[in-house]
């Protein structure tokens, strides 16, 4: 019998994710890392900017962007967290894995997720250009940086096949 | 001085009443940023997810933006326009609007 690997699949109505017990618990650390930030308890400008980038060369219409927009764009982004939580919670252990079967919502919600916190912890890390990826990967920070890489490209490739149907 | 006034009048009424026409008429452009972090393969599919569009076009706009550190992805009305660019920010791209 082949050992499985971990991974996302496509299943029935959604995705099944497929963990180590580690690879779990990196994905547990990011709800606490990014109310953080979107509260404003932790990051810098930097940070804020990344997350919530500007609309607007012009101040002035800037500054109203901010206003109408910014609220409904930080509501949603703490919607789309909390669904990750919830769904987050319904995996389990199977053997030498953990097992968490997604909705398509679910999913969707996962794919912002994973993207907001590789903008957190590359902006964290200072990558500025994509030449500082070429840095050897010898910081808990990389190594965290380009697994979450891997593991969105596993999000989105279950993903785009959706957009074909 | 008094006489200037009616001939400065119809002359500031005159670029007002232009300027006004050119903002109703010229679209804005969106406008998506290169940026070292976000994956190439979900900018395709955010681009695909947004605008509808095919495989082939998303992965050439997004290789626009890749090498030429921006690309218009769309353009339109400026309530339009706006209601992309927040779109594209909850979806954590880098998209500003401007007056094509």
């Amino acid at each position: 019998m082949a050992l499985s690997r971990s991974g996302v699949r496509r299943i029935s109505g959604g995705v099944r994710v497929r963990l180590t017990p580690d690879e779990r618990d990196v994905l547990a650390t990011i709800p606490a890392q990014l109310r953080d930030v979107f509260t404003g308890e932790a990051g810098s400008d930097d940070l804020l900017t990344r997350l919530f980038p500007p609309a607007y060369d012009d101040a002035l219409a800037e500054a109203e962007y901010h206003l109408t927009r910014g609220g409904e764009l930080g509501a949603r982004r703490s919607e789309t967290l909390d669904r990750y939580l919830t769904s987050f919670a319904k995996g389990d252990d199977h053997r030498a894995h953990w097992v968490v079967d997604l909705d398509w919502d679910e999913a969707h919600a996962w794919l912002q997720v994973v993207n907001d916190s590789r903008l957190v912890l590359a902006t964290a890390a200072g990558i500025r250009t994509e030449s500082d990826w070429e840095a050897p990967i010898d910081t808990p920070e990389r190594l965290l940086l380009h697994w979450l890489g891997w593991f969105q490209e596993q999000l989105v490739s279950a993903l785009m096949s959706t957009l074909d149907e | 001085m008094s006489t200037a006034v009616p001939q400065v009048a119809p002359d500031t009424d005159e670029r007002t009443r232009t300027d006004s026409r050119e903002e109703h008429d010229l679209p804005w452009d969106v406008i998506v940023w290169n940026d070292p972090v976000t994956l190439m393969s979900y900018v395709v599919f955010v681009l695909r997810k947004l605008f509808g569009h095919s495989e082939q076009t998303a992965t050439k706009l997004m290789l626009r933006i890749h090498h030429e550190g921006k690309a218009v992805v769309s353009s339109g009305p400026r309530e339009q326009a706006e209601s992309d660019v927040a779109r594209l920010h909850a979806h954590g791209l880098q998209a500003t609007l401007a007056r094509g």
